[in-house]
């Protein structure tokens, strides 16, 4: 292993390592298989004004 | 006659001219009442492994609803959700989703819970609110992630159909809180208390950033006040940083430093210190009597669940937690 001050391995003090092609084939295998079973949330999507609600929790300040 | 309001939700305390809005960007002073733009609009909705949240003991193994609406009362240079939380609520995509059908649509999904998560829920705190009264009558259980920046009677009135909060506790140093994340450190220090108080079940995250809350002295200090405050079953998650939003120029938290504050946390008393964000054992719960593995997680998913009626199936010691 790489002491902190190696010029080899510069980075390994932060304990960031190089994405492997098994690790990446990996992710994409079960990235694919969980977003094939993944559940879609019904929602309508609606982009006109934003509903007011009154707020619960202030206060009038002044009267001018 | 124009009327200048104040909002009495966080300790921001914005004071509105008319027209002008909150510093959450979630608020609006209309004519002299103060409005919440976000009632009904999430912009984020997804079901969730409650175990992202993260709660780790709470209903482990199941699934959360989970929503969110734009805005933030707090400014974090590092936060994850940055696109959402520093955004105006007319800048973001919205679902419309009032609180009857967010209970539908938990119940449709299967969820136990409903989160209120990945901005700040105080900001939408009418629409989390209207929706807590909903699902408590419905026996589905309201949990929220939120940083504590909250007043103390806005949230005494929502403890009482909050089942569960995770806490943000950014850092124990007041100029952290400052100049990182543009608020103070008491009120959420206060709120922690209120929480404890009302008799929710508190979970604490602690994202370690290098160089700017890594200090193991500070880290100590924190995770004494939760022991003299909350008590040693409180679970507290130390979470690995990862470079975002306006923190881009720091390295990842090493590894090291993550089990180092593990260790801290445990030496303090605490008993149940998890670190997330990484594949590592503090991932586990373990009973603080027998050291068996409780329950073995995978990233959010459970791989085995050894906690039986809330006890430990090996030595029958009490698990505190929320279990069913």
């Amino acid at each position: 292993m790489a002491s902190a001050d190696s010029a080899a391995h510069p980075f390994q003090v932060y304990g960031v390592n190089m994405m492997k092609r098994r690790d990446f084939l990996r992710i994409l295998l079960f990235g694919t298989i969980f977003s094939l079973f993944g559940k879609q949330v019904k929602a309508e999507k609606r982009p006109d004004a934003m509903k007011l609600k009154e707020a619960m929790f202030w206060r009038k300040l002044d009267n001018e | 006659m124009v009327t200048r309001v104040q909002c009495e939700l966080c300790p921001n305390e914005c004071v509105l001219e008319n027209g002008q809005h909150s510093r959450c960007r979630a608020r609006m002073n209309k004519d002299g009442t103060l409005y919440s733009l976000v009632y009904g609009k999430p912009c984020a909705v997804h079901v969730d492994p409650i175990e992202k949240k993260p709660f780790f003991h709470f209903l482990p193994g199941t699934t959360a609803f989970s929503i969110a609406t734009a805005g933030c009362v707090l400014s974090c240079k590092f936060c994850q959700n940055w696109q959402i939380s520093q955004a105006k609520p007319e800048e973001t995509d919205n679902y419309d989703l009032p609180p009857d059908k967010v209970v539908s649509q938990a119940i449709a999904y299967k969820c136990r819970s409903v989160t209120y998560t990945y901005t700040e829920p105080t900001v939408f705190y009418e629409y989390m609110y209207d929706t807590a009264v909903i699902a408590k009558k419905h026996g589905v259980k309201n949990t929220m992630h939120s940083c504590g920046y909250i007043k103390e009677k806005p949230l005494r009135k929502l403890s009482k159909y909050l089942n569960a909060a995770d806490i943000d506790l950014k850092a124990f140093t007041e100029d952290f809180y400052s100049k990182i994340c543009s608020g103070s450190l008491k009120p959420v220090l206060d709120s922690l208390v209120v929480l404890k108080e009302e008799g929710v079940w508190i979970e604490i995250t602690n994202l370690v950033i290098p160089t700017l809350n890594d200090d193991m002295k500070n880290i100590k200090e924190m995770c004494k006040w939760i022991l003299n405050n909350l008590g040693p079953n409180v679970p507290i998650h130390f979470s690995r940083f990862f470079p975002n939003y306006k923190l881009n120029n720091l390295p990842p938290t090493p590894v090291e430093t993550l089990i180092e504050a593990r260790k801290t946390a445990m030496d303090v008393g605490l008993k149940f210190v998890y670190i997330g964000n990484i594949r590592h054992e503090g991932e586990n719960t373990f009973c603080p009597k027998c050291k068996k593995v409780l329950i073995e997680r995978i990233g959010y998913f459970v791989k085995q669940n050894n906690i039986s009626n809330g006890k430990c199936r090996f030595c029958s010691t009490s698990i505190p937690g929320v279990w069913s």
